[in-house]
């Protein structure tokens, strides 16, 4: 028998159709920050998205993202016990994480501030919240799931009504980095500022491309939604020349959380030993490498879970 | 764009005394001040999404307008600020009042320069009054006439349309018929200097011309030390990424660098080519809306709201109390930034208790962005009455306010339960407007979202003026470890 830790390590890209300051952090459209709904896509909805629906990605997926050969998908890439590859565990490989539940009255969880009323922008003073994870696979039935309290002295109150910011200082960045090694590396992009002076030479030739089709097609219908293809290639290039360095110093930063989660733990399936689920499991996590522009970024982190090995 | 800073030609002379030098920039604050309430109406007025007179393609060039508009808002807010620090600097009180809507400023009426240019031949400038009107090709251009440098300094391309915009050869286009003569606005110079009435557009240029040209005879005639007898505002502490630049005013150098921002910014006054002044802005904005119209002529960019409205012309239980609980905001946000620019202390910011902190923390970006703003686009999808038109929120002062305003001394600015009480009062409105007023069900999120929000505004001001800002709120986490270093 033997008694250790076991990580779960995890990555991918998520998505977040996220509001930024100065719109209100409820902002359905993007008005005045520098994100933005586009009219043919789904409103903004702030939801942090660790996987994506094909549905939903073929409303919300804009050009280059499907071409960058990016996979939307937040995944176990492997398990360790004590440090070691624990092959015993392999039904953990590949599996989906998630956050669930909704920060109500936004639909799922979110990156919360309230535009500087329970955190901060300025410092990227941000709750995940809700934080309920969950890791499974569906394959072979393996399912982890955790939830933190922002309050664990009353796990209904909503992070709005904590008015002691020091309740849930626990549940705030750890580590915030700009420019990130680490996340240079994870998205691949080391030079910022070409990335983006090859987006808005993209969205240009995007626009020639469309008003080429645009003026060879007859149909009303069809130019109608050429016309607004190129419009919305209009306003993602005016965004990136607004705002310039706001969006491209996101692409490498990376903002860190860390904490022992205090809610319930339940895990389900063959992990290879028995997982202690009266011990908190201790989560570490970054968020970065954020493409204002196509509204993903990039996430990496480790669940630890007491474990023991039964020979 | 491009201008160069004109001479001070006008008629009326700069101030030569501290006392008419305070009446000039605080003239100048209740024009940024109404500026920005102007266009934040238009903003609020901006469709976001595509209908039968707003396909998807326009809808994205509206996005594109609003963007400017609250950024050019943003910046008006900027002048207020910088408007403001001179006062404080210069050991004047701040003032965030104005005269309400419509109202007729007498920097933007022509009748006085017909008397100066008779004889010469000059066109005439139109009125340009000071409207809550939604947004349509008539207002941007009455932006554009607001922002314009002087004739002389418009670009030789911009004139024509200028011309025809701004000026009676045109038929005055810009400015909507109004059911009567607008009364005047208070004006703090026009008591001590009737000659200011003589107006034209981008006479607030010249208007910033005579503040700079006071500051500089003052620093020379009194000297620095008795000129900027007052101190320097906490507004700097904001951050720059949000095109508001806003730097401490503490003496001459610093007072002629925030003039030179704000006419650089409205009129491009002294800016190199290209550059992007709300002048320049709103011209773009209008030829672009032209260009659309030629291609559409049912294209409607804006919703139809109300032509100034009054707080109570709404009837409808819902909209009524939006509209009042918005205003009450509106007053208590002022109130918050009259008590924060008065008070401001370097030395007495980090003091127990915080209320300083409490204030700059509470008042920008929570007030501003999660109930002002926030509250007005809800109340633009209430029905004004009956017909199910849109309504429009008010910025309305009453006399009362104003008085209060007029007094930043008075000691209630200092007393935090004053500014917790009117926030909370805020607060049970919009509890009471969603429990009691039925609002549409797909606002009633918003409403309840605004209505955390504030209830939590209220905790904070009370958390801050006890514990100061929590430090993780002001100081960014330390930076990470790589994991993946060579070490």
């Amino acid at each position: 028998m033997a008694y250790g830790m076991l990580d779960i390590n995890f990555e991918g890209y998520f998505m977040c159709r996220l509001a930024t300051d100065p719109d209100p952090t409820n902002e359905e459209r993007g008005m005045s920050g520098y994100t933005m709904a586009l009219t043919m896509e789904d409103p903004l909805d702030q939801v942090i998205r660790l996987q994506a629906d094909p549905a939903w990605l073929e409303r919300n997926a804009r050009p280059p993202l499907l071409d960058l050969k990016i996979k939307i998908g937040v995944k176990v890439r492997s398990v360790l016990f004590e440090g070691v590859p624990y092959e015993a565990a392999r039904d953990l490989l590949g599996a989906k994480v998630y956050l669930d539940g909704a920060d109500f009255p936004l639909p799922g969880p979110t990156f919360e501030s309230r535009n500087s009323t329970v955190g901060s922008d300025d410092t990227f003073a941000f709750v995940l919240n809700p934080f309920n994870l969950r890791i499974q696979q569906d394959d072979t039935g393996v399912k982890l799931t955790a939830s933190d309290y922002v309050d664990p002295s009353d796990p209904n109150k909503p992070l709005w009504k904590v008015n002691d910011p020091s309740v849930y200082q626990r549940r705030l960045p750890t580590c915030t980095s700009i420019p990130d090694t680490e996340v240079m590396e994870a998205v691949n992009v080391f030079d910022a500022y070409g990335y983006f002076r090859d987006r808005r030479r993209y969205l240009d030739k995007l626009i020639r491309d469309t008003c080429a089709a645009r003026d060879a097609c007859d149909a009303q219908a069809k130019r109608d939604q050429l016309n607004a293809e190129v419009e919305s290639y209009k306003s993602r290039i005016y965004q990136l020349e607004h705002w310039g360095d706001r969006i491209i110093n996101k692409i490498q930063t990376k903002v860190g959380w860390e904490y022992d989660i205090n809610g319930p733990q339940q895990v389900e399936g063959n992990l290879g030993g028995k997982v202690e689920t009266d011990q908190p499991w201790r989560v570490k996590y970054w968020f970065g490498g954020w493409d204002g522009d196509l509204l993903l970024g990039y996430s990496r982190g480790t669940l630890s879970v007491p474990f023991t090995i039964v020979s | 764009m491009q201008a160069v800073a004109p001479p001070f030609t006008k008629p009326y002379p700069p101030p030569r005394d501290k006392a008419k030098l305070a009446a000039y920039i605080t003239e100048a604050a209740m024009l940024e001040h109404q500026f920005m309430c102007q266009y934040l109406y238009a903003a609020f007025s901006l469709k976001k999404f595509p209908d039968a007179t707003c396909s998807p393609a326009q809808t994205e060039a509206v996005r594109r307008w609003a963007s400017l508009i609250y950024t050019i808002a943003r910046q008006e807010m900027e002048h207020l600020s910088i408007a403001n620090s001179l006062l404080t600097a210069i050991g004047s009180p701040p003032w965030f009042g104005h005269t309400n809507f419509p109202t007729q400023s007498r920097w933007y009426e022509s009748a006085a320069l017909r008397l100066k240019n008779s004889g010469q031949n000059a066109p005439e400038p139109c009125d340009f009054p000071f409207l809550m009107q939604a947004f349509d090709l008539s207002v941007a251009r009455r932006f554009c006439c607001m922002e314009s440098p002087t004739l002389q300094y418009v670009p030789q391309s911009d004139k024509a349309n200028v011309l025809n915009w701004c000026y009676e050869p045109g038929g005055c286009g810009c400015v909507p018929e109004l059911p009567e003569p607008l009364l005047p606005a208070h004006s703090f110079v026009a008591k001590s200097d009737p000659s200011a009435n003589a107006v034209e557009p981008g006479t607030v240029q010249e208007l910033y011309g005579a503040i700079a040209s006071g500051l500089q005879h003052l620093n020379a005639e009194l000297g620095a030390k008795a000129l900027f007898s007052g101190h320097q505002s906490g507004q700097s502490e904001i951050l720059m990424e949000y095109d508001i630049f806003l730097f401490k005013i503490c003496n001459l150098e610093t007072a002629l660098a925030g003039i030179q921002l704000i006419t650089r910014q409205g009129e491009g006054i002294d800016t190199p080519p290209g550059y992007d002044s709300h002048f320049q802005n709103y011209y773009d904005i209008a030829v672009e809306y032209e260009e659309i119209l030629k291609q559409d002529d049912k294209f409607q960019p804006a919703l139809p709201l109300p032509l100034d409205p009054k707080l109570d012309q709404y009837t409808i239980p819902v909209t009524h109390d939006a509209v009042k609980t918005f205003n009450d905001g509106y007053v208590a946000m002022l109130y918050m930034l009259t008590a924060y620019y008065e008070n401001f202390k370097p030395a007495a910011y980090n003091q127990p208790p915080y209320l300083l902190q409490a204030l700059e923390q509470t008042v920008f970006a929570p007030t501003m962005t999660m109930l002002i703003r926030s509250l007005a686009e809800v109340i633009v999808q209430l029905p004004a009455d009956e017909s199910g038109a849109p309504a429009g929120p008010v910025f309305n002062l009453s006399q009362e306010v104003i008085d209060r305003l007029q007094n930043p001394a008075d000691p209630i600015f200092l007393d935090i339960n004053f500014h917790a009480t009117n926030m909370r009062s805020v607060a049970e409105r919009l509890e009471h407007l969603i429990d009691h007023d039925d609002p549409p069900a797909a606002l009633l999120p918003k409403f309840q979202y605004i209505c955390q929000n504030v209830q939590r505004m209220v905790a904070n001001l009370e958390y801050i003026y006890q514990n100061g800002t929590y430090p993780s709120f002001v100081n960014s986490a330390p930076p990470c470890t790589d994991d993946n270093s060579c070490a």
